[in-house]
């Protein structure tokens, strides 16, 4: 199990993560949700053990990983950015994960040919999606227990999405726990089973996907007359639009006691509808009050 | 996880080892061969000095190359990351450049011996170079490293490093030039500084060269004082990289290169050190370009603090603190010079090294060779000089003639701080000398001349000689008394 408590870290007079906390179960897929510059790649290169916090622990499987580099065998960090020497080849980062982790040789081979990725070409002749699939496999093939992607899928194809999508889920289902973070939400969605929304540092809203977005929900009610939102002070809007005797709201709080509270005020027309990750995002940070 | 690390530089970076490893080869050869074949043992001497010269050079590449990853962020996140300690990390890459740097220099030096030293080097000398070379690269693997790790990129790294490394030679240069210009008598180019002894390279190769005159191509001593501070340097530097590497914050990567040693610290010790001397001039010589001098400093400055900050502005604060140096440096070279350099100008040893050394010469009229003339009054002027040369475990016997001569090196020293106008043609130079080196010296262009009862009492010890060049003598020259003779009969 992941565990950060109280987390806080400031560059400079900026403070860059504050009172962060959280709870990641074994064979959870994270998915880690932000505005850029909300904290998302600092709190994984604290949770990597690349950057130590100024407050607060990183426990995985109840081992410090910034203090105890023995824990970072069990964990693969790939940041946004993969650093290659110049000169080195896939083949020579290789041999350092041989020796430094569990390294599944086969199964590297075996993605490798599938990628279509040449061990022994030096990275300068290397695309940026293609160093990046080379640093995901070399990750994937230590069976990392904890796996942290940032921004997972830039510079990625769509093919090579959905394999390397299918190889984190595969694994995930083994165990592995990954905690991810992308602006592809609609991506994130399709495999992550719980989620965090960092905002200027702080966890804005977290928890199970599913659960959160049962939560939330999209309304679309028409009235005889012109409705006022003071009709509807007794919910919790998120967001509210009107046109005419129509009005569309998302109203966060259980379905079907937000539908028999509307169903109270006698609607013409009631259709409830469920919302993306990605409107799920965009509606709490609305609701914060933050634009985007 | 030490060897894995560390094989993996050596493996990542194979290419750039064999690169190297050619240039430092063909280098060596090249000088191993100059000479090298027909004067025994010349050619160890050329290659082992090559050699040494091209692994302290190596000891300033390498440590960039595998610390340079840390200064990006991209690289700490990539390394950080790794089940491996910070420590071991420093220490497999510490042993990486070592490896490679005295693996080039044990190939090559070896080598030398094989072809040219067998025989006239003892085998012993040559183990006694290896140890020595060994020390030398870690030592300065682990200076170099420290410094380089300073800044946060590579670039403020390679300039802070640079800036370091230059920092005792021109802490030298400026110590020559601010003693001369307030001390009388000394001359910048003939000073002995000391401030080389900061640089970790001087202390090591100066003790090196000592160690290879042993087999004759050099007289120079192993200096255990040196030693002792090449040791002291590689504690701190050791300390420092430990300090920097394992406590290192990665997220100081590609940030400004803030640290307390980094820029704030180099950026004001050059300032003070062009300020001492510009006005350690300007108090010497109330030389008005002084005001152009400091405007260019006050340039540079600001240019220091761009590449600092990355920002082409000067604040309210960086500016006084620049109006603060310049007034602190001017009020010590005025001190400096009030107290005649706290009394060193006239504070003088005389009996340091084997031999006390006079020499004067001086354009005189020829009717009274005490009286001195300018270069334009040459039609009846006449040359006279003379180099006196006491042994100082005979100055008592000389106390007649050292009378009259520290009685005119004071003069000079008056004249010299009363800002006299030195129009006279000639000079008055006193040294020391102990074999072939020449040290403690003073050279005076004073607005005086010995008079010719001075200087008949001098020729008792030494020859006087006068160059009469206006008569058609032959010869020109000849001793005072012949020159004294000859005139009575005009």
């Amino acid at each position: 199990m992941l565990k950060a408590e109280q987390i806080a870290k400031a560059f400079g007079a900026k403070q860059v993560l504050r009172d962060v906390s959280l709870e990641i179960p074994d064979g959870a897929v994270f998915g880690l949700v932000g505005v850029n510059g909300a904290g998302k790649s600092t709190l994984l290169r604290i949770i990597s053990g690349v950057m130590r916090s100024d407050q607060g622990t990183v426990m995985l499987d109840e081992q410090d990983t910034y203090r105890n580099a023995s824990v970072r065998k069990t964990l693969a960090f790939v940041p946004d950015e993969s650093y290659f020497p110049s000169g080195s080849s896939i083949a020579s980062v290789r041999d350092l994960y041989e020796s430094l982790y569990a390294f599944d040789r086969p199964m590297f081979d075996q993605y490798c040919r599938q990628f279509e990725l040449d061990q022994n070409q030096t990275f300068a002749g290397f695309s940026k999606g293609m160093k990046r699939r080379a640093a995901i496999l070399l990750a994937v093939c230590i069976h990392p227990r904890l796996l942290l992607l940032d921004e997972a899928y830039d510079g990625l194809e769509p093919l090579a999405r959905l394999q390397i999508r299918k190889i984190i889920a595969d694994m995930a289902g083994d165990g592995m726990t990954a905690v991810i973070s992308s602006h592809s939400l609609l991506e994130l969605e399709e495999f992550c089973d719980s989620f965090g929304i960092l905002e200027s540092g702080r966890i804005l809203s977290s928890g199970d996907l599913l659960e959160k977005k049962e939560e939330v929900n999209k309304y679309q009610a028409a009235f005889e007359t012109v409705p006022s939102p003071e009709m509807f002070q007794d919910l919790d809007i998120m967001r509210y639009k009107s046109e005419g005797r129509v009005v569309q709201m998302v109203i966060r709080g259980e379905r079907e006691k937000v539908r028999a509270s509307l169903e109270k005020k006698h609607p013409i027309l009631l259709d409830v509808l469920p919302v993306t990750f990605e409107e799920l995002f965009i509606y709490e940070m609305e609701s914060r009050g933050t634009s985007l | 996880m030490i060897r894995s690390y560390f094989r993996y530089l050596l493996r990542s970076r194979r290419t750039l080892i064999l690169f190297f490893l050619a240039v430092y080869l063909i280098l060596s050869l090249t000088w191993m061969t100059y000479d090298g074949v027909s004067v025994p043992g010349y050619g160890f001497y050329t290659s082992a000095k090559m050699a040494a010269a091209l692994s302290m050079g190596l000891t300033f590449v390498l440590p960039v190359l595998v610390f340079s990853p840390f200064q990006k962020r991209s690289g700490c996140d990539q390394y950080f990351s790794l089940p491996i300690s910070r420590k071991e990390i420093r220490i497999a890459s510490l042993l990486a450049v070592f490896s490679v740097i005295f693996g080039y220099f044990l190939i090559t030096v070896t080598a030398a011996w094989l072809l040219f030293g067998i025989g006239y080097v003892p085998l012993t000398l040559l183990l006694g170079i290896h140890a020595f070379m060994a020390f030398s690269v870690l030592s300065m693997c682990a200076i170099n490293s420290y410094l380089f790790l300073l800044g946060n990129s590579w670039i403020d790294g390679i300039v802070i490093l640079a800036a370091y490394t230059l920092l005792p030679f021109a802490a030298s240069i400026g110590e020559g030039l601010l003693i001369s210009n307030l001390m009388a008598g000394k001359h910048a180019l003939a000073l002995e500084t000391h401030a080389q002894i900061l640089s970790p390279v001087y202390t090591l190769m100066a003790n090196y060269a000592a160690l290879i005159s042993r087999n004759g191509w050099l007289y120079m001593k192993f200096s255990l004082p040196l030693f002792l501070l090449s040791i002291l340097y590689t504690v701190i530097g050791w300390f420092g990289l430990i300090h920097e590497f394992d406590e290192r914050r990665s997220e100081r990567a590609e940030m400004i290169s803030d640290h307390p040693l980094a820029y704030p610290l180099i950026i004001h010790l050059y300032s003070l050190l062009c300020l001492l001397v510009i006005c350690s001039s300007c108090i010497s010589s109330h030389d008005p370009s002084f005001l152009i001098l400091l405007v260019l400093l006050l340039v540079c400055f600001v240019l220091g603090q761009f590449l600092y900050r990355r920002r082409l502005e000067i604040s309210w604060k960086q500016a006084g603190i620049f109006l603060a140096e310049t007034i602190l440096c001017l009020g010590f070279c005025q001190i400096m010079w009030s107290s005649r350099c706290f009394g060193m100008a006239d504070r003088v040893r005389l009996d340091e090294g084997d031999t006390l050394v006079y020499e004067y010469s001086r354009l005189a009229d020829e009717k009274d060779l005490g009286r001195g003339i300018i270069g334009q009054e040459t039609d009846h002027g006449a040359y006279v000089s003379f180099q006196l040369e006491i042994p100082t475990d005979r100055l008592n016997e000389y106390q007649e003639v050292l009378q009259i001569l520290e009685a005119c090196r004071k003069t000079a020293v008056d004249q010299w701080y009363e800002r006299r106008t030195h129009e006279l043609s000639g000079y008055f130079q006193i040294s020391s000398k102990t074999g072939d080196r020449t040290f403690n010296q003073y050279h005076f262009n004073p607005d005086l001349s010995l008079s010719e009862e001075e200087l008949k009492r001098i020729s008792g010890y030494c020859d006087v000689v006068v160059d009469d060049f206006n008569h058609d003598l032959e010869p020109s020259e000849m001793p005072l008394a012949e020159f004294l003779k000859l005139r009575s009969t005009w």
